[in-house]
């Protein structure tokens, strides 16, 4: 079961919502533990025994928490901290990471004659794994550094380890954010309940529509065997990916948020506009906020950030940038992407110091703003080709034809390549392009629809939930992030 | 909205189900039917235009005959012929006959077709339909009964359905939920067609008859009447490629082994369905044994085709219904030159089909 399920809508939803109502009036711990235990439920319907994992990653860190607060000896404090944080890390390690490091061991061995080469494992990559382990280190980090108190009883902090909207795919949210909301009465309020249909109607037309559509595209593109030595195909299957990526993720966390607002629980905003940003800092401030902010918070800053000299700055940012791409996946087109991203960001630091860039931007105000999010957008599309290609041979050759190096500039053979439906796909991407500019404008389409009288939330709600039926793709294609 | 607004949720959510509920049947019917009927989504729009052609004839006033069956009707039935020959003032002759169909398909048009006010239906009986329907896969009943009834609606259900075989009943959409998913499963295409063809980029096919016209233009009624047929297959395959001998060897031997049997299959039930049904809404019913060629004969065994005959006076016998029997032709003198292929029709075919259905229709009509 997850968010493009209909199971999800029909039955694990509102049974959920109904039993929250109805233990909240009874009391707050009834409603905690109603939240809990679908909470588990939904885990088990999309990862089975993988649930004992997240149990086992909850009580590790409900009591290193305890003891790390309870405790005013520093040593005995930080052997708990390293105690959840290796558990958590080992967890990582195995189920994520150990099959990767064994094929890179092999494939390091090959080179030295007589070296042994050892089997994978087949590990299963468990279900979220990487969101609610970073989630309880946070949690366990924060009381080490004494910027939060530990939760009070264990379902309240096995409710924010597992809460279901979150769990698979995050949004990775804060343990102090979600004490505040769950040690309140839930509270039934129309606005909210509101809002929250608004995100899921939202989210479920930006997955199953755009999304999917976009992705029929990008699959043919990039898996059929197809040369990609057209410069128009590389190009239409970057921007493709690009589009794909952010409405599968983004859909995501509208339906997570949404899903949440009914239950009277803010969650924090994932993505703000980030084709819209300008630079690849801007990028990562609207791409991916909650990773994003967890890599400043526990790896960036403890790295010595900008506070340090330069060296200790490049060391941050690669080593933010390359652990952020490793958590993306156990596959080194990820650390690849996460390398070409800090050097990016490098490139954008040393640009921006420069006295050039500052004389061109007071000068040419509007040219500057335009160059400046064409070449970050440029560089983000060819990026997304690392990200979506782990076939060597396939991202070199695209990304030699994305950058116009021994390239097919022919438009029709491009055109002839591409699924059957061409016109529509290209609407879906025109709509996209529109629609994100113009959420941009107004501040999230999203929360603007939201706010309208209710005829015209009706109306749109039900043109968005129509054109969903419509227009959704005979397959639905997996989140992305579910991998990671 | 107000924090604390209930009514203004509740309204919020009546539209949205309104709009929900509404606009995915319309604009699927609206999108998808035109374009099947066209034969931009289906290969031939025939096969599923049988509820827009009768809404169509039930819009004629005037006296109407209309023929159903098989390929061997829709190549035989020339309406403008008819009207030609006709000596009722007034009268209007539709073919409804769809390419591979068989009374098991054509019973899903009989509702719509009782109630549409037609005077006369000829009913094709061929040794060709009266095989025994098996369970299983079939893609073209799959194709025949998801594409016809997920335009339909529920008026078109009716006791037909019962008849559908438990495998085959998937296959019937019998709720307008079920219909707006089937269609939904076109839309995609359906709108990447209609793209195309606002930019200019609809690919063009030279198969003319294929095409249907659009049922809102002038040209719909003359193709009910007078739809195109397909070029004569002995004029381009058989004078051109090859013998006579040769082709009754590889064609009449091979493909000519209908073994019609007499009582007890889904098409006697449909059979029986259709005409009772008709003459329960005081239609006449003419029952119409279509022309083999009749090269076809020296090629079967004996009493191969007695289940036809056994089925025709069974049906002759048990309703009060008109017959034209076809089907023996050395006995009704159809001729080589008649004949596209072994069993259809071609343009001298046609006109003596013509000549020779007129004088009944217009005995039945005057009466």
């Amino acid at each position: 079961m997850d968010f493009t399920t209909v199971e999800y809508y029909q039955w694990f939803l509102p049974c959920t919502f109904i039993l929250a109502v109805l233990a909240n009036r009874k009391s707050k711990n009834l409603r905690i533990w109603v939240l809990t235990l679908a909470s588990y439920t939904f885990f088990w319907f999309a990862s089975g025994w993988h649930f004992l994992l997240l149990a086992l990653s909850t009580v590790n860190d409900w009591v290193a928490g305890k003891k790390i607060s309870s405790s005013s000896d520093d040593v005995v404090r930080k052997r708990w901290l390293k105690f959840s944080l290796t558990v958590n890390l080992g967890l990582l390690a195995i189920f994520k990471y150990l099959d990767f490091l064994i094929e890179s061991f092999n494939v390091v061995s090959l080179k030295i004659p007589g070296s042994p080469e050892l089997s994978t494992l087949g590990i299963i990559l468990p279900v979220g794994i990487s969101f609610y382990t970073f989630q309880t280190m946070s949690y366990t980090i924060d009381i080490y550094r004494k910027k939060s108190e530990p939760y009070e009883k264990m379902v309240n902090f096995a409710c924010y380890a597992s809460f279901f909207p979150q769990l698979v795919a995050g949004p990775i949210v804060r343990a102090d954010e979600f004490k505040k909301q769950i040690d309140s009465p839930m509270e039934i309020n129309p606005l909210a309940i509101r809002l929250g249909l608004t995100l899921i109607i939202f989210g479920i037309f930006k997955k199953l529509v755009i999304g999917d559509n976009i992705a029929l595209h990008v699959n043919h593109i990039f898996s059929d065997g197809i040369p990609l030595d057209n410069i128009f195909l590389v190009w239409w299957g970057s921007l493709c990916f690009g589009i794909q990526i952010y409405c599968d993720f983004s859909a995501y966390t509208d339906i997570a948020i949404g899903s949440a607002y009914l239950f009277g629980i803010t969650l924090p905003e994932n993505f703000d506009t980030p084709y819209a940003a300008r630079s690849p800092q801007d990028f990562w401030r609207r791409w991916h906020i909650s990773l994003s902010t967890w890599l400043r918070d526990y790896l960036y800053i403890p790295l010595g950030g900008s506070r340090g000299g330069k060296r200790t700055l490049v060391a941050a940012i690669m080593g933010t940038m390359l652990l952020g791409g490793l958590w993306h996946g156990a596959s080194w087109n990820f650390i690849l992407w996460g390398l070409i991203h800090g050097i990016l960001l490098l490139i954008h630091r040393y640009i921006t110091s420069t006295e050039w860039n500052n004389k061109i931007k007071q000068k040419f105000v509007r040219s500057h703003l335009f160059t400046s999010w064409l070449l970050t957008q440029y560089f983000v599309f060819m990026t997304w080709l690392i990200f979506r290609l782990e076939d060597t041979s396939m991202m070199w050759r695209s990304l030699k034809t994305f950058v116009g190096y021994d390239v097919d500039w022919d438009f029709d053979t491009a055109w002839d390549s591409l699924p059957e439906i061409k016109i529509l796909t290209c609407v879906f991407v025109i709509m996209f392009v529109l629609g994100h500019g113009f959420s941009g404008k107004i501040g999230g389409f999203k929360h603007w629809f939201g706010k309208q009288n209710p005829v015209v939330w009706g109306l749109l709600s039900g043109i968005f939930l129509s054109a969903t039926f419509l227009y959704r793709p005979a397959e639905t294609v997996d989140f992305i992030y579910f991998r990671f | 909205m107000k924090g604390g607004d209930w009514k203004g949720l509740i309204s919020s959510l009546f539209v949205f189900s309104v709009v929900i509920i509404t606009i995915s049947p319309v604009i699927t019917q609206a999108v998808v039917q035109p374009l099947i009927i066209e034969s931009r989504l289906v290969t031939f729009g025939r096969y599923a235009f049988a509820s827009e052609a009768i809404d169509s004839i039930a819009e004629d006033d005037s006296l109407s005959v209309v023929g159903i069956g098989s390929s061997m009707m829709y190549k035989a039935f020339d309406g403008e012929c008819m009207e030609a020959f006709s000596e009722v003032e007034n009268s209007n002759f539709y073919n409804l006959g769809v390419p591979a169909s068989r009374p098991y398909t054509d019973m899903m048009q009989i509702p719509r077709l009782s109630n549409s006010g037609v005077d006369v239906v000829l009913v094709e009986v061929g040794a060709n339909l009266l095989f025994k329907m098996s369970e299983g896969p079939n893609d073209y009943l799959e194709f025949r009964f998801t594409v016809q009834t997920m335009i339909q609606e529920n008026s078109d259900l009716g006791p037909w359905t019962e008849i559908v075989l438990p495998y085959h009943q998937k296959w019937v959409y019998t709720n307008e939920y079920e219909r707006t998913v089937a269609r939904q499963e076109w839309f995609v295409e359906s709108n990447e067609i209609l793209l195309e063809r606002l930019f200019g980029l609809e690919e063009e096919d030279d198969i003319e008859f294929r095409f249907l016209p659009d049922p809102e233009t002038p040209e719909w009624i003359d193709y009910l009447k007078r739809p195109g047929w397909p070029a004569s297959v002995i004029e381009n395959d058989w004078k051109r490629k090859m013998t006579m001998e040769e082709y009754n060897e590889t064609y009449l031997m091979t493909r000519s082994k209908f073994e019609p049997l007499g009582n007890g299959t889904q098409n006697h039930a449909a059979l029986h369905y259709i005409i009772s049904e008709l003459i329960q809404s005081d239609i006449e019913v003419v029952l119409v044994g279509m022309p083999h060629h009749p090269h076809t004969y020296p090629y079967l065994d004996d009493g191969q085709w007695d289940g036809y005959n056994t089925t025709l006076q069974t049906l002759s016998e048990s309703y009060d219904v008109n017959m034209m029997d076809f089907t023996w032709a050395e006995k009704t003198g159809w001729a080589h030159k008649h004949f596209s292929d072994k069993n259809h029709l071609d343009d001298d075919g046609r006109l003596e089909f013509c000549e020779r259905m007129t004088p009944l229709l217009n005995s039945l009509l005057e009466s």
